[in-house]
């Protein structure tokens, strides 16, 4: 009712204004090509504002002069011009734009043109991340987007990618970007509070990437702010696929495969005779320093105990451990709309077993999303998702800092007597294989069911869209979700294994559950007053968080075959429940000049629960501006080449929450007891004035499109955040490791580069090339104590000093073998050679010996389609230079002898010092070697330069038109090889942070797959 | 309007609280929650995992003594510590936990002072006082020399005594003011004198007095150590154990003659790096005693405390996971443990103890000591006759057969100027050996105010 009173007045007030000229009554109709009415296309009088919207029946009915034009358009259409000419009806047929993804832009609350936006956003269709990853969204965008990087050096199908966009937006608090899904800030859960960390998760995984329609990374201020507090390390929205009206389309997706390690040098051990020698130079050289290092045994003798010294047995453990495993996918997915109703409903299931023996992913999920046009002014949508995610693996090194657990693939390998059998003569497998005594033979480690750790994680994703047409220019949305995730994770390590040897029997059962309820209610505005358009949103948005679990555990079982809880002794109990809460307000205004000039504002209050009463309150906005040259009359000259150019600048403010829920408060824990009695400790220093971390965002940039072709975005961005949430380092005696504080400044800027072209596009033939390229640093800026370096990690590896990159390698300097002695040397000052060498570990200085970040990273696609489109081949290129990685494995299997006694080295480290072997890489081999050349040091610090081919698609569509719409097969390989790298004995993939665990090493794949349309 | 009671209540849930945990200020505001701090402060110090007072730590002084073995090396923090190649990358765990727990301590002790039933809490208040002193004994014996060595290095603890702001850096005592807070703050648990009676794993008057006197043994105050352990003997409620219980006590808690004990359990214990484990031919194996400690305590068979090592030098069945070896029988397991390597009460101090260091303060001011060694063997050999007298060496030998595999054996012969030496590695009195390396990231944080210890870089 009140909008049909708004309605007619300013129908009335259209009236007033151009009764003079209006002399004809046209009405007519607007379809797609097929017939079906587009319902809320605008018909416009070309050169005014005068216009008016197509009602559901695809009808309009407007009062214009004779000689008008008008325009039809529509959403995902071509717009279309038709002259009156003094005809009473006229009707239109609308195209659909198959550039539709390329023009339209889905960006914080809403979607706008690609050409009015004045942000930097990267976008990328669904399609193109379900191509490279059936198992998870991040994993799919490797190589794809310009200023993203995903990394990750686990290759266990389920495990966690780390995403981040634009450099290192945090030292202490989170670092990975908020998702927001069709509307929704996703659960901000982490691993953590989600599992125990046994092993990696990615929480992600629980997203089917063929549900999605696009996604898109919002990375600079302007794009982002409207997220304000949770937008420092920058947005993706992730849009999923809706219906169509018109067009009932059902689908099926299939493929299969197989999986493997991507490159086997990653994880080659030494064989059998090299290890017999090995022992017995360790050995004799230990003997001869000290027996006691040899426990008194020469080195003979100790290559005695092996399972057969004869040198004749050789067994790569490699090769038992790890397996060509099967993958296959499976969806079905429905598309279809009528005139009101637009439904998308998907199912699909997902298995890739791991390549570890006993190790799987597995993923059910169904969505099913409606939008309803209920009447003219309201509009729902209705989206659910549900998956059910099942993981099955092992203990890895993910939650450990120096040392190795036993039960890991890396544990189990390097421990395994390469001189042992798998199998005994009966064909049984061989119990006696592990070289320390403290492993078991891998088949009966990881594929016996007697120690595993389980994942069965359910998530519903629910949203509820109201929008409310007030008028042709004031809307209300309201948005509803509520995300659920529930994880039970099971621990099992039976009286046998190796694990649960000592406690005859573990099982220990988790449940992990998250709720996040975000409420959001906006406010639209969208005029036009000659050549001057005016939009905005003003909104009002609330999110819950809730997140807690309960854990059981049971130990002393009777026997491998049962690992129910009621089956074994408790153990122990616990539980608890955190939550935070987050109210909002925000909005922003659009404006532009003749799709020539445009200006933009947002801003955003946020307060948090997890801030003090003092400092919960902060602002968060930004400004943005753009010029289209190309719309400018100066330019028509070279209109083809500048088909379009627009520059465009933006500076906003960010923020970034810490990480713990209940930081600032000072607190007594209770989670403590004293024999059976209970306790409480003084658990966490008061911080009444912590507060948001902040980052000032400058982004400037152009996008340039030359003869309608060739599309190239280049772009400036500088990051600097401040007051940086920092776990600073506390004096012992203070009873605290660390505090919560904002301290500090870091400095992320960069250069990114975007250029996609349609090389050739003939019938027979067409070639498209996407590339990109970033050039990024992340610098520290300013440190607290007066710039006092901080050091930190594992054994303190790293260093934040001022003006050096975040993670940044502080390390001894080792400097080789002395070709005399055999020894290995260190520099006893690595900043003053001058200052000689060391032998001793203990002796070594450090310096900043590398760093984990690349200089340049970036991918290229190329895409070829062949014979009208009959046969097609993409590859994608990825590549990084300047990073290195630190190698933990190499520190087991580099020991020089000192590990010896436990483990096996690596098949490189045969090339160690004797006196024949003068000029060998490695020093000689000392059991228990007292000089420590093994530690931290940048021996283990490794160039991640490299080139690799990603993903090479070759795919043919079958002409079947008559019974099926579309039939295509494919071929697929993941990783299939290298294409460069600067250290060849390794694989450079890696977490962010540089730290290379690879208990299940980067794999490849390559799976058949069938895409059928009916 | 809505928009407002919305807005009102959301801000409401603006303020969260943990789901276990109170806020500082109203955690202590009964004697109740004073005792329960108490329990907290040891949980701390206790607390689960490698190198606390609970783990390796509390077999440290027999790791690095003359009786010392591994059976086996899986390269855990038992045969680091032996071998002497902890560096300060490796020790925080060991400084951190008992600076954790003195933070509790004052911080229950700050609360303590504002609640109004004095009378009620000053049990607690007495013991919190022991505790702060105990728990930077233990520090002071891992981190500094033991004043009596000789050694060079005069270096004592940074002292906690206060609740500090959360930047502070403190600077090392000495040596003799480190004893003197040590022994001050038994004192002062002392002099309360209201918690007598037995209290197992807890600090009551006794476990005050009996430190008091192994901090005043350590210091060179004979006569003050001699008095306290006098005085220990003859009041306080704890008996001697004896021939026919000695094997038994081991699993029990609150034995005989234990006065004081950290309580572990199935719940809060160190799992593997428990010293159970550790002595476990099942487990890390990795202390065991050397066979000639071993043929040592065989060759007085009359001896009960012959029967407390294990030959374990043959693997049952030939199993290739059972570390073969001699091995300490002190940790069977507490009585009723689901696993029983993993849950051994700590034992801290205990009656015997009296006596050897009364023994030794005697001898030490040329009094008798004989008295307290035959009253010890007395108990301990089947057909004992008496001495007349007694040499320093008999009596660090009665103390290396009582006490081994309790974390004191090191610290008596380095107190004595005596030198370690066990097979080819020997480590004398003031070798920079026989303390620890703060950790590093202390030395780093403090930029130059916190002082190494010799011989561990900077």
């Amino acid at each position: 009712m009140c909008r049909k009173i708004v309605i007619s007045l300013a129908a009335l007030c259209g009236f007033m204004a151009f009764a003079a000229a209006q002399d004809l009554t046209v009405s007519g109709t607007v379809t797609d090509p097929e017939g079906y009415p587009l319902d809320g296309a605008t018909i416009i009088v070309k050169g005014t504002t005068t216009g008016v919207s197509v009602n559901s029946d695809g009808r309009y009915e407007i009062k214009v002069p004779k000689d008008a034009v008008l325009i039809a358009s529509y959403l995902g259409y071509l717009p279309q011009e038709k002259p009156v000419a003094g005809e009473h009806t006229v009707n239109f047929i609308l195209s659909e734009d198959t550039a539709y993804l390329d023009d339209v832009i889905v960006v914080a609350y809403g979607a706008m043109s690609k050409q009015d936006f004045t942000g930097s956003a990267s976008q990328v269709s669904g399609d193109a991340l379900a191509q490279s990853s059936r198992e998870s969204v991040d994993k799919g965008m490797i190589g794809k987007m310009s200023g993203v990087r995903i990394a990750s050096d686990n290759g266990d199908p389920g495990s966690a990618g780390n995403v981040q966009i634009r450099g290192v937006g945090s030292i202490s608090a989170g670092t990975s970007p908020l998702y927001v899904i069709d509307g929704v800030v996703m659960s901000t859960s982490t691993a953590s509070d989600l599992q125990v960390g046994y092993k990696s998760m990615g929480v992600l995984n629980s997203i089917n990437p063929e549900d999605i329609e696009s996604m898109t990374v919002l990375k600079d201020a302007a794009a982002a702010s409207l997220y304000g507090s949770r937008a420092a390390n920058g947005v993706i929205i992730i849009t999923t696929k809706r219906g169509k009206q018109g067009r009932t389309t059902v689908s099926y997706n299939g493929e299969a495969g197989v999986t493997s390690m991507a490159d086997k040098k990653a994880l080659r051990m030494m064989s059998g005779p090299q290890f017999i020698q090995y022992l017995k130079d360790a050995g004799d050289n230990a003997y001869a320093i000290n027996p006691a290092y040899s426990y008194g045994f020469t080195g003979d003798e100790i290559a005695a105990m092996t399972a057969d010294p004869s040198g004749k047995t050789s067994t790569d453990w490699t090769d038992q451990i790890f397996r060509q495993a099967l993958t296959h996918n499976h969806q079905i997915s429905l598309t279809a709309g009528g005139e009101k109703t637009k439904v998308y409903a998907g199912l699909g299931y997902d298995k890739t077993d791991g390549i570890v023996l006993g190790s799987y992913f597995e993923r059910y999920s169904g969505r099913v999303n409606v939008d309803h046009q209920v009447s003219d002014w309201l509009k729902v949508g209705i989206r659910q998702m549900v998956s059910f995610t099942g993981t099955k693996g092992h203990s890895d090194q993910s939650s450990q800092a120096q040392g190795m657990g036993y039960a890991t693939p890396l544990g189990v390998l390097t421990q395994s007597d390469p001189t042992a059998l798998p199998k005994n003569p009966d064909g049984s497998w061989n119990e006696y294989v592990s070289w320390s005594g403290q492993t078991g033979n891998p088949h009966l480690v990881f594929d016996s069911d007697t120690e595993y750790n389980k994942t069965h994680m359910m998530r519903s994703l629910s949203s509820l869209d109201l929008d409310m047409k007030f008028t042709d220019y004031l809307s209300l949305t309201n948005t509803f979700g509520y995300d659920y995730i529930d994880n039970k994770q099971y621990l099992w390590w039976a009286p046998s294994s190796i694990d649960g040897a000592s406690m005859n029997g573990l099982s220990a059962s988790y449940i992990f559950q998250t709720s996040d309820l975000t409420n959001s209610t906006v406010l639209r505005y969208s005029d036009s007053f000659g050549a001057h358009a005016v939009s905005g949103i003003a909104g009002f948005e609330v999110a819950d968080h809730r997140t807690g679990y309960t854990y059981a555990s049971a130990n002393n079982f009777p026997n491998d075959k049962l690992n129910a809880l009621s089956v074994g002794q408790v153990d122990g109990v616990g539980g608890a429940s955190y939550r935070s809460f987050m109210m909002s307000l925000l909005g922003n205004v659009n404006y532009d000049y003749d799709n020539r000039y445009y200006a933009s504002a947002s801003f955003r209050r946020d307060g948090s629960s997890r801030l003090g009463p003092d400092s919960r309150w902060a602002n968060f906005w930004s400004v943005s501006a753009a010029w289209r040259l190309s719309r400018e009359e100066f330019m028509e000259n070279v209109s083809d080449l500048f088909h379009d150019l627009k520059i465009k600048a933006s500076y906003g403010t960010n923020g970034n929450l810490p990480s713990e829920y209940y930081a600032y408060q000072g607190l007594y824990s209770a989670s403590a007891g004293y024999g059976t009695a209970s306790g409480i400790f003084w658990s966490n220093p008061e911080n009444s004035h912590l507060g948001w971390e902040k980052s000032r965002n400058f982004n400037v940039g152009f996008d340039w499109n030359l003869y309608n072709r060739v599309d190239i975005g280049v772009e400036y961005y500088n990051k600097y955040t401040s007051s940086l949430i920092f776990n600073m380092p506390a004096s012992a005696v203070t009873g605290f490791s660390s505090y919560t504080s904002n301290v500090g400044n870091l400095l992320n800027d960069g250069v990114e580069v975007e250029v996609s072209s349609q090389n050739i596009s003939r019938r027979n033939f067409t070639w498209s090339t996407d590339f990109n390229f970033t050039w990024q640093r992340s610098v520290v800026k300013n440190l607290p104590n007066d710039g006092a370096d901080i050091i930190y990690g594992d054994g303190g590896m790293y260093i934040h000093r001022e003006g050096e990159s975040m993670y940044s390698f502080y390390l001894p300097e080792w400097k080789g073998v002395d070709q005399e002695t055999g020894l290995g040397e260190f520099w006893v000052d690595p900043l003053d050679h001058s200052q000689g060498v060391t032998n001793y570990y203990s002796q070594a200085g450090s310096a900043i010996v590398g760093k984990a970040l690349p200089d340049f990273t970036g991918g290229m696609t190329n895409t070829m389609t062949f014979l009208d489109g009959l046969l097609d081949l993409s590859f994608l290129i990825s590549y990084q230079f300047g990073g290195s990685l630190f190698d933990y494995p190499g520190y087991f299997t580099h020991s020089d002898g000192f590990r010896a006694a436990s483990m096996n080295a690596a098949a490189d480290a045969a090339d160690y010092w004797t006196p024949q072997n003068r000029s060998a890489k490695y020093p000689k081999p000392i059991m228990n070697n007292p000089y420590r050349w093994d530690r931290f040091s940048s021996r283990l610090i490794r160039s991640t330069d490299n080139i690799r081919m990603r993903e090479i698609t070759v795919g043919c569509n079958i002409p079947v038109k008559k019974y099926l719409e579309s039939v295509r097969v494919y071929f697929r390989a993941t990783n299939p090889f290298m294409i460069w790298s600067a250290v060849p004995d390794i694989d450079p993939d890696v977490a962010i942070n540089g730290y290379r665990t690879v208990d299940v090493p980067v794999t490849k794949s390559f799976v058949l797959g069938i895409n059928l349309t009916l | 309007m809505l928009a407002c009671l919305i807005m009102a209540a959301a801000c409401e849930a603006l303020d969260q609280a943990p789901s276990t945990s109170v806020t500082t200020d109203t955690a202590i505001t009964s004697v109740e929650d004073l005792a329960n701090a108490v329990n907290g402060a040891y949980y701390v110090a206790t607390y689960g995992t490698m190198l606390t007072v609970a783990s390796e730590m509390s077999i440290y002084a027999d790791l690095v003594g003359p009786d010392s073995y591994q059976p086996a090396s899986s390269g855990q923090n038992a045969s680091r510590l032996a071998g002497f190649s902890m560096t300060a990358n490796d020790t925080y765990n060991a400084y951190y936990y008992l600076y954790a727990a003195i933070a509790s301590v004052n911080s229950a002790l700050e609360k303590a002072a504002l609640l109004e039933d004095q009378e009620a809490a000053a049990p607690y208040v007495a013991e919190l006082y022991a505790m702060r002193g105990l728990f930077h004994f233990h520090l002071a014996t891992y981190f500094a020399p033991i004043p009596t060595s000789g050694s060079e290095n005069q270096l004592g603890l940074v002292l906690a005594d206060k609740v500090f702001d959360i930047d502070y850096i403190g600077k090392r005592a000495s040596l003799q003011d480190t004893y003197d807070f040590i022994i001050g703050d038994f004192t002062k648990a002392v002099e309360t004198g209201l918690n007598k009676s037995r209290n197992t794993g807890h600090l009551n008057y006794w476990a005050a007095l009996a430190l008091r006197a192994r901090a005043n043994l350590y210091a060179g105050n004979y006569a003050a150590a001699l008095n306290d352990a006098e005085e220990v003997l003859e009041a306080s409620p704890y008996k001697l154990y004896t021939v026919d219980n000695y094997t038994k006590v081991w699993s029990q808690e609150g034995a005989d003659e234990m006065i004081m004990e950290y309580l572990q359990t199935d719940t809060y214990n160190a799992q593997r790096y428990a010293p159970g484990y550790y002595t476990s031919p099942r487990g890390y194996s990795e202390y065991g005693v050397s066979p000639e400690f071993y043929a040592w305590m065989q060759s007085t068979p009359d001896d009960i405390r012959s029967q407390m090592v294990a030959d374990c030098t043959v693997a049952p069945g030939g199993d290739p996971d059972y570390n073969t070896g001699y091995y300490p029988l002190k940790y069977p397991g507490n009585a009723g443990a689901s696993v029983p390597a993993y849950v051994n009460n700590i034992k801290v101090i205990r009656l015997s103890e009296m006596l050897m260091i009364a023994a030794e303060a005697a001898l030490a001011q040329g009094q008798d000591a004989a008295p307290y060694v035959n009253t010890l063997r007395r108990n301990r050999i089947t057909g004992y006759a008496d001495v007349s007298s007694v040499t320093l060496d008999d009596i660090l030998d009665e103390r290396r057969k009582e006490f081994f595999a309790e974390g004191q054996i090191a610290f008596d012969l380095w107190r004595n100027r005596r030198t370690v030496v066990n097979g080819s590695l020997s480590t004398g009195p003031r070798d920079y050996r026989t303390v620890l390396p703060l950790p590093k990231e202390e030395i780093d944080l403090s930029k130059g105010l916190l002082e190494q210890n010799p011989g561990y870089g900077n």
